[in-house]
């Protein structure tokens, strides 16, 4: 007989979770990485969940570290993987080089925050997307939790990349910061969910898949 | 198959027009007379009646309104009335023995067959809280108009199931025709009540005393003579226009009259559909106008108005309107939803959401980019609507290009010249006047950000073009 946790762990996977290692019933939440250093870091992206990737400097491989996940969401998936408020030109030749599928990629750009919290939101819930790719304004923590909400419910991956030195709190499922490491980047897990130390790894990240 | 005809009768349309917000205790109309012509039902509640001379209802209920016709307005409510009715047959009419008074041919029409409870739906729900509509069924427009006058406000009036037409219309009282007070006045002297009682009359005498018209009008309600009238001119354009009653300056306002002409306009386009639609406000002296685009033809009425209510609430107009017009434009066949597989459903969804976003953001908010053939960086992308169809572009075996491309190459200054093997020289561009020559290398920064660097070869400038991101 299940005791009361269990049934409880059993009916809410996503929301609760022990915090221990080798947990099995994660795996089905977590979306296969395509890099085996991140597989190993990191077990998967977590799917129905915000990821936080944290960065000082552009262009250090945090778009080439989920490269290999969004290449086989657009191959594998039929709904589209969104870019919201990308700071610089997504470059076609590039993503399609690497497998991406651009027919079902699209790009938006909301002006106002108001705007920009809304297409997020929608994007996340509507379960239209596989992928939510965002470069939001700060976000207090109600409005991180409501997108948290979001994404659950439409079982949407959401990588939001933010440009600064300390991270807040955030009910995110996952967050990472990226350091440049010499020829490396060095990917540091700040919060995981079911994890009980942090972690970090050098990665090589290839400039072509 | 004997001919069939709904009537529809505003009894008191005139009246009822100046009191459609419910904001007056009553209104009523005096005819050339200084009678009482029209009045609606908050003045008969007042215990004003028609043919009370005006002064005696002035003095019985003085807070009352006494307005004068608008012409105009009655002819435009009709003219909605009758576009209406043109979803549910090929001709309808004006009966001009009545002031307000449209009569539609159903004769048949497997829509009204098989759910004659939708039509009698629909003009209720046209006519609304405000508006008093009696409504008629039989082989003839005049029989039916006469059934209706006959019923009850709202019911639909025809004769007994088990009996024919010629046994029923026989009954219907003589005080209904739409004679003049000493004819109606006459035929009671006579002991004549009905029409079966005008018929037991030998049909000379009928015409000497009573007039040839009244023996034709009876052979046209009776169905033996003919009773050509002009059809209500059919508009081609699909249009709803009509004041609100009240100004409205917001989308909380606005919101239930836009339902109601995206409403009447969807039973008018019946087996069309659109994804244009154009919504025009006009207020004392501002106007507004604004255009919508779906990607799927709207026919969900809360589709409709989630997307206008987008647009509004980015774009709201500023002033208090006081006529809304709603125009469906470029319809086209719709032959409804096909399908409920889930792929399928995600492509509605999908669209749904693309319509949300657009409404609200703007079409060139959205749209995906696809490379193009062109050796030069800034060329070998396009943007494109998200709908357009992929299309297969051979990619060269390039070295590998950087995920971001920087909208303007920035200048910059490199500190260390590359070697010849990590250059990659790209030309071309003479043939469009965009001429470039450029040697392109990666160049990690000292930051640690991983740059796309090329050199001018012209200017022998470096420029940052994208990053390895």
């Amino acid at each position: 007989m299940k005791t009361a946790v269990e049934e409880l762990l059993a009916r809410h996977p996503q929301r609760l979770w022990r915090a221990e290692a080798g947990n099995p019933g994660r795996q089905k939440h977590l979306q296969d990485p395509g890099h085996s250093e991140v597989r190993d870091l990191l077990g998967g992206w977590p799917r129905g969940a915000i990821t936080e990737i944290h960065s000082q400097v552009e262009g250090i491989g945090e778009l080439r570290l989920l490269l290999p996940t969004i290449a086989a969401l657009s191959q594998q998936e039929k709904r589209w993987i969104l870019w919201c408020l990308p700071p610089y030109i997504p470059y076609a030749p590039a993503l399609a080089a690497a497998g991406v599928r651009l027919d079902r990629m699209l790009i938006i750009h909301p002006r106002q925050r108001q705007d920009q919290l809304w297409t997020l939101e929608s994007a996340l819930r509507s379960g239209t997307c596989s992928a939510v790719l965002a470069w939001p304004p700060a976000l207090e923590e109600a409005a991180q939790r409501r997108l948290q909400l979001a994404a659950e419910t439409g079982n949407s991956m959401g990588f939001f990349f933010y440009r600064d030195v300390v991270s807040q709190r955030s009910p995110a499922a996952l967050r990472l910061r990226l350091q440049p490491a010499g020829e490396h980047t060095r990917v540091q897990v700040e919060k995981r969910r079911g994890a009980t130390a942090p972690a970090a790894a050098n990665l090589e990240l290839p400039l072509a898949i | 198959m004997a001919e069939q005809w709904l009537a529809v009768i505003f009894p008191a349309l005139a009246a009822e027009l100046w009191n459609l917000d419910g904001t007056l205790p009553g209104v009523w109309i005096a005819d050339t007379r200084q009678r009482v012509w029209q009045m609606d039902a908050g003045a008969a509640k007042q215990g004003i009646q028609i043919g009370m001379s005006a002064a005696q209802a002035r003095a019985l209920a003085p807070q009352l309104q006494v307005m004068q016709r608008d012409a105009e307005r009655e002819f435009n409510l009709l003219d909605r009335c009758a576009q209406l009715l043109y979803a549910w047959g090929p001709q309808v009419v004006a009966l001009q023995e009545w002031p307000h008074a449209l009569a539609v041919e159903l004769q048949g029409n497997s829509r009204w067959r098989a759910r004659p409870q939708a039509l009698l739906q629909a003009i209720r729900e046209f006519a609304g809280e405000r508006l008093r509509i009696r409504l008629g069924l039989a082989p003839t427009s005049l029989a039916a108009a006469l059934f209706a006058w006959q019923g009850k406000d709202g019911e639909l009036c025809h004769g007994p199931a088990d009996r024919s037409f010629t046994e029923c219309w026989q009954e219907i009282p003589l005080k209904l025709l739409p004679a003049n007070d000493t004819l109606h006045a006459r035929w009671e002297s006579l002991g004549l009540y009905s029409c079966g009682d005008w018929l037991r009359l030998d049909r000379r005498e009928r015409a000497l005393r009573f007039g040839p018209e009244w023996e034709r009008f009876l052979d046209r309600l009776r169905g033996i003579r003919a009773d050509p009238r002009s059809p209500w001119p059919l508009q081609e354009e699909f249009v709803v226009a009509f004041p609100l009653l009240q100004e409205v300056s917001d989308w909380q306002g606005l919101r239930f009259p836009l339902r109601r002409a995206f409403q009447e306009l969807r039973l008018r386009l019946r087996h069309r559909a659109s994804t244009r639609w154009e919504l025009l406000l006009q207020g004392r002296d501002a106007q507004y106008r604004q255009l919508l685009h779906s990607r799927d033809p709207l026919t969900s009425a809360e589709l409709f108005l989630q997307l206008w209510q987008e647009r509004l609430q980015r774009h709201p107009w500023g002033f208090a309107a006081r006529h809304l017009q709603l125009r469906a434009m470029d319809t086209e066949n719709w032959a409804g939803e096909q399908g409920a597989f889930w792929e399928q459903n995600l492509l509605r969804e999908q669209g749904q959401l693309l319509d949300r976003w657009r409404a609200r953001l703007g079409v060139d908010s959205i749209y995906r980019v696809q490379p193009r053939a062109d050796h030069r960086p800034e060329y070998a992308w396009h943007s494109v609507v998200p709908e357009e169809s992929e299309t297969n572009t051979a990619l060269p075996d390039l070295r590998p290009r950087p995920l971001w491309l920087l909208p303007e190459p920035i200048p910059v200054s490199v500190l260390h010249e590359p070697e010849t093997s990590e250059l990659e020289r790209i030309e071309g561009g003479w043939w469009d006047g965009h001429d470039v020559s450029r040697d392109y290398f990666r160049w990690r920064r000292s930051d640690g950000a991983e740059c796309w660097v090329f050199r001018d070869r012209r200017s022998a400038r470096y420029f940052l073009h994208g990053y390895f991101a």
